[in-house]
């Protein structure tokens, strides 16, 4: 059986590799045939654990049932992929390239300790980083660039994280990285490297800008999906680190929330601000993404809490997946000219996801509040893609088609989350709170908003998740026009001066003059010194003897 | 006088004797060339390969041939020295297939090829010496027979760059010999010891011992390039690339890496040299040349210069290692001796392919060059990536080690310099190759050749990838058995037996 799963399990990263060599990527289905183990793995035991030879200690690969379905998840994120790039004049390296990277997704999954999750990961982050370059433009090359130092940045965090487990403990399986965070003393440093390689990896806020870039590629409008994989990877290998379930961390676990809440908070308030489709989405998967990074700082508060969570985390991260896939989907779809077929079909799918999303989360209601504002930007998406003047001026717009979704949406809105809300006073966290207090406020908001615009008339409007955004956005507005002052008149003065600075010492011609002379003159003072050193020992050596 | 004592004298005749027929062949003989030159190669491979799995079996092999009165010339093969001279001897079939291809229509070759053979016996020499007498007249030698190397082109830069490279190593050289007398005056017996010879004399001679170890290490670091004896490194750069490629990763900053080793493990022990205080201060100095040579790098244009600071940094981690004093570390250092000498090459040897096919000798000169030559640059990726220590590639298995082994000596500083280090190897590296691949190749190159179909000659283009391959190789069967990384922890369980 052992060495069945080994192959099995080895065969998942290295088919897809394979299948990467010039001689079979041109081969029209080399993504199916490269995914082709992911069934067997699926037939293996509930946890079956590797065992690898590499470096002294050893390497492991695990699948379990979380693991499986993961992978399925992915291996339908990547058939998107290839999808879609079936549309385009395809080069043989992109997809020699993309190949590589579902190799290394794949692998990365089933890592059981974090030497295989850095090398996968790394292999992932440098094949994606071709991948984003390659035939692109400038806007490309900036992403790249960023995404480049991010990666390198994570790279070096996991790498610490690796040596100091290493050092307490002997190994570097995540079993033994969950024990060792169990003991006091090494907690800190391990917890924040691990949480800080999460944020590199992924582009989880504060450090986005590249997954928010991402969508601006004309050529390659599947790139967000691969973007998306390092977030849904990291969340899933940090869930894998952290000791969930077992003892409570309150302090680790707020500074969990805290990250969490604030990306949420931020990735919502920017993303209803965007007006191109796929920026919208990028904020969308910061905001989704900052809340399950929050729901795993309340399981770590609260280990009892976890246990009711944990199922419906996993289930939320897949259906980020899905949700993400169909969203991009439609983005392509509406920017199409004259192609909108299935946009309509698409937002069906979408609201369904978020439907289903929603109502994971109302049944444990403490959450409730974080899905509202996330449909905040899932109706951002929808308005977006359904008023192309929406661009010019922000109108609310009759849809006839669209109506339906948004009763339900408004029933959903008026009923069930308030009750969901009332459910949770027993709030996990002071943060809790006050979110809940925000979404009250915001959702009396909407009443308000909405009753002054049909004066005081219970008929329902059309689109009141526009009206509400039309309203939101003057306020945005407003807030733009001083953001704008500021940017525009003060900071340039600060940055110039910055600017000039750093290139002085930036400046690699200036180093090229200065260095070789400072290098000249340290070879004469060096040449002396050494025979300055010898007859200096001669006399040493005449005297001592 | 068994085989056992023929082996170790086979293995130096069997470059010597090639290299000195070579001297006296005429320009055109170029088969009878090669022929000799392959043959040699070949043969020291072969019965290295054999001393490395007899010395895995417990055998002895030892030549002990009477030098001056209570002096004898011994060449040992231990674990330590099995380590390097199986690196020279495979490093130098390959450079020798390289030198073929590359100097294939230059004059003197018969010279060049000479001196080319001595200076891998001299290495071959170092490694397998069995005491510090022996060792210091194989450097010595080892200088003497480079000399002509350098200054093969005959130009200007060339006589300049061995004047300097002369005044470094004679100096350097002159105060090794110093210091293994004075140590002979002290001790009398010099022999390579596991774990060391000197601590008895500690209570006796501490002063004096002190001294020696500085003027050891100041003579064996101007030959590793540790700061600021570096300064003949990245000057040599005007040598052609096989002598580069035998300078970086074969032969000579090798050498004085291994002096390190030596003195420390074997003449003073680890432990005693970390009681009299002198490993630290060498950690010390080897972490300021690991970031001034990374430093050094980002500014340079020329590609080989680039290469060479690239040298001063990571022949330092070598040193680094030695001195955090600790097992793991130890492993760490050792490993990177040869790790660093099969990514190195790699890199020398596609910067060679990039000057003899294109005239390209700037990195501002690279760009699109990936388009134009895919196999060398994808050669020069594998390197560039193993040097930043990217796994699976051989360079993220040092970094690895020396990490591990300064955390486990509580040395976290170390871990720092490190990152801090292959920060930079990122930023020296990854623009080069993004030029060459992202970048759009220009109408023209500066020196282009012709070689039909080929992006370059087939002599010339398979070493970089073999060296690649096995930077790959040693990277991924890390744990097999002969590997490196396994041979390396056989030593360092032999340093720390007590």
């Amino acid at each position: 059986m052992n060495l069945l799963a080994t192959t099995i399990l080895v065969a998942v990263p290295l088919l897809p590799w394979l299948m990467a060599l010039p001689r079979y990527r041109s081969l029209k289905t080399a993504h199916l045939i490269a995914m082709s183990p992911l069934l067997t793995v699926l037939l293996l035991p509930s946890t079956t654990i590797i065992e690898l030879p590499w470096l002294l200690t050893g390497v492991s690969l695990m699948v379990d049932a979380n693991a499986k379905l993961l992978l399925l998840v992915l291996a339908a994120l990547w058939w998107v992929i290839f999808m879609m790039e079936k549309h385009r004049p395809s080069t043989a390296t992109i997809r020699s390239l993309l190949l590589f990277a579902m190799g290394a997704s794949f692998a990365a999954v089933l890592a059981n300790d974090l030497l295989v999750l850095f090398l996968m990961f790394t292999l992932l982050g440098y094949s994606f980083y071709v991948i984003i370059v390659c035939d692109g433009n400038e806007v490309s090359r900036r992403v790249g660039r960023v995404f480049l130092v991010l990666q390198i940045a994570a790279d070096l965090l996991l790498f610490e994280l690796m040596v100091m487990l290493a050092k307490s403990s002997g190994a570097l399986d995540f079993y033994m990285l969950r024990e060792t965070l169990l003991q006091a003393s090494s907690q800190s440093g391990l917890l924040w490297f691990a949480l800080l390689f999460v944020l590199a990896k992924a582009g989880l806020w504060p450090l986005h800008f590249w997954q928010a870039l991402l969508g601006r590629e004309q050529g390659k409008s599947w790139l967000p999906l691969v973007g998306l994989m390092f977030v849904i990877i990291a969340l899933f290998s940090l869930q894998r680190m952290l000791p969930l379930g077992e003892v409570n961390f309150p302090t680790w676990g707020v500074v969990l929330q805290v990250i969490g809440f604030a990306a949420l908070a931020y990735a919502v308030v920017v993303g209803v601000m965007q007006r191109q489709l796929s920026s919208i989405l990028a904020y969308l998967q910061t905001a989704t993404a900052a809340l399950l990074l929050a729901v795993l700082g309340v399981g770590l508060a609260q280990a009892d809490v976890w246990q009711q969570l944990h199922t419906v985390w996993i289930t939320s991260l897949l259906q980020l997946a899905l949700v993400m896939a169909a969203l991009v989907i439609m983005t392509t779809a509406s920017s199409s000219p004259g192609d909108n077929r299935y946009t309509m079909e698409m937002l069906g799918i979408s609201a369904s996801a978020l439907l289903v999303l929603g109502l994971f989360l109302v049944l444990h209601s403490p959450l409730v509040w974080a899905v509202f504002l996330l449909s905040l930007l899932l109706g951002r998406v929808m308005f977006v893609a359904l008023n192309a003047q929406h661009a010019v001026e922000p109108k609310s717009v009759e849809n006839q088609d669209l109506r339906p979704v948004w009763k339900v949406l408004l029933i959903l809105a008026v009923v069930v989350w308030p009750v969901a809300m009332l459910l949770s006073v027993v709030s996990l966290a002071i943060l809790f709170t006050l979110f809940w207090i925000f979404a009250w406020v915001l959702l009396l908001a909407v009443l308000v908003n909405w009753l002054v615009k049909k004066k005081f008339s219970l008929q329902l409007p059309d689109i009141p998740p526009g009206d509400l955004l039309i309203w939101i956005e003057r306020i945005c507005a407003k807030c733009r026009r001083y953001l704008h002052r500021f940017g525009f008149e003060q900071l340039p003065v600060v940055r110039d001066k910055l600017q000039q600075t750093i290139i002085r010492w930036g400046d690699i011609q200036f180093h090229q003059r200065l260095l070789p002379r400072a290098e000249k003159s340290l070879q004469s003072w060096a040449t002396a010194g050494l025979l300055f050193v010898l007859l200096g020992a001669v006399f040493v050596f005449v005297v001592w003897n | 006088m068994s085989w056992e004592f023929w082996v170790p004298l086979l293995i130096i005749f069997s470059s010597l004797f090639p290299g000195l027929i070579i001297f006296f062949l005429p320009e055109t003989a170029v088969r009878m060339r090669i022929r000799l030159n392959i043959a040699g190669a070949v043969f020291k491979l072969v019965l290295v390969t054999y001393m490395l799995w007899a010395v895995s079996h417990g055998i002895q092999f030892e030549t002990r041939l009477p030098l001056l009165p209570g002096l004898d010339l011994v060449l040992r093969a231990d674990a330590m020295s099995m380590l390097f001279v199986t690196l020279s001897t495979v490093l130098w079939l390959v450079t020798t297939v390289y030198a073929i291809g590359y100097l294939e229509e230059s004059p003197n070759r018969s010279r060049f090829f000479g001196y080319f053979c001595l200076c891998v016996t001299a290495t071959v020499g170092v490694a397998l010496s069995g005491n510090l007498i022996t060792f210091v007249l194989f450097y010595e030698l080892l200088t003497l027979a480079t000399y002509p190397l350098v200054v093969h082109r005959g130009t200007e830069a060339a006589r300049r760059a061995g004047n300097t490279y002369l005044t470094y190593t004679v100096i350097g050289g002159a105060l090794l010999l110093l210091a293994t007398v004075w140590l002979h005056t002290l001790s009398g017996d010099l022999e390579f010891t596991a774990q060391g010879f000197l601590a008895p004399l500690a209570a006796e001679h501490e002063a004096a011992l002190v001294a020696i170890f500085i003027m050891l290490i100041i003579g064996f670091g101007v030959k590793a390039a540790l700061l600021p004896l570096h300064g003949w490194l990245p000057v040599a750069m005007v040598a052609p690339a096989p002598v580069s490629a035998l300078l970086h990763a074969v032969a000579v900053v090798k050498a004085g890496a291994f002096g390190i080793v030596r003195v420390v493990y074997e003449v003073y022990g680890v432990e005693f040299a970390f009681d009299l205080g002198l490993t630290m201060p060498l950690a010390i100095l080897a972490a300021i040349t690991v970031i001034y040579g990374s430093l050094r790098a980002i500014y340079q244009d020329d590609l080989k210069r680039r290469l060479a600071f690239s040298t001063v940094s990571q022949v330092s981690y070598i040193a680094l290692g030695v001195a955090i004093a600790g097992p793991v570390a130890t492993v760490g250092a050792l490993v990177h001796l040869v790790h660093q000498g099969v990514m190195k090459i790699t890199l020398f040897f596609c910067a060679g392919n990039l000057a003899e096919t294109l005239g390209i000798h700037k990195i501002s000169e690279m760009n699109g060059v990936g388009r134009r030559m895919p196999w060398t640059m994808a050669a020069f990726t594998v390197g560039a990536f193993g040097m930043i220590g990217l796994p699976p590639i051989a360079g993220f298995i040092s970094k690895w080690y020396l990490s591990m082994g300064a955390m486990q000596v509580d040395q976290g500083w170390v871990v720092l310099v490190l990152a801090g280090s292959s920060l930079l190897n990122a930023a020296y590296f990854l623009p080069i190759l993004y030029a060459a691949w992202f970048k759009k190749p220009p109408q023209s190159w500066p020196d282009e050749r012709d070689f039909g179909n080929r992006e370059t000659a087939l002599a010339l283009l398979l070493p970089p990838l073999f060296t690649a391959f096995i930077s790959i190789a040693i990277g991924l069967l890390a744990a097999a058995p002969f590997s490196p990384l396994a041979w390396a922890e056989f030593i360092a369980k032999l340093e720390y037996a007590r």
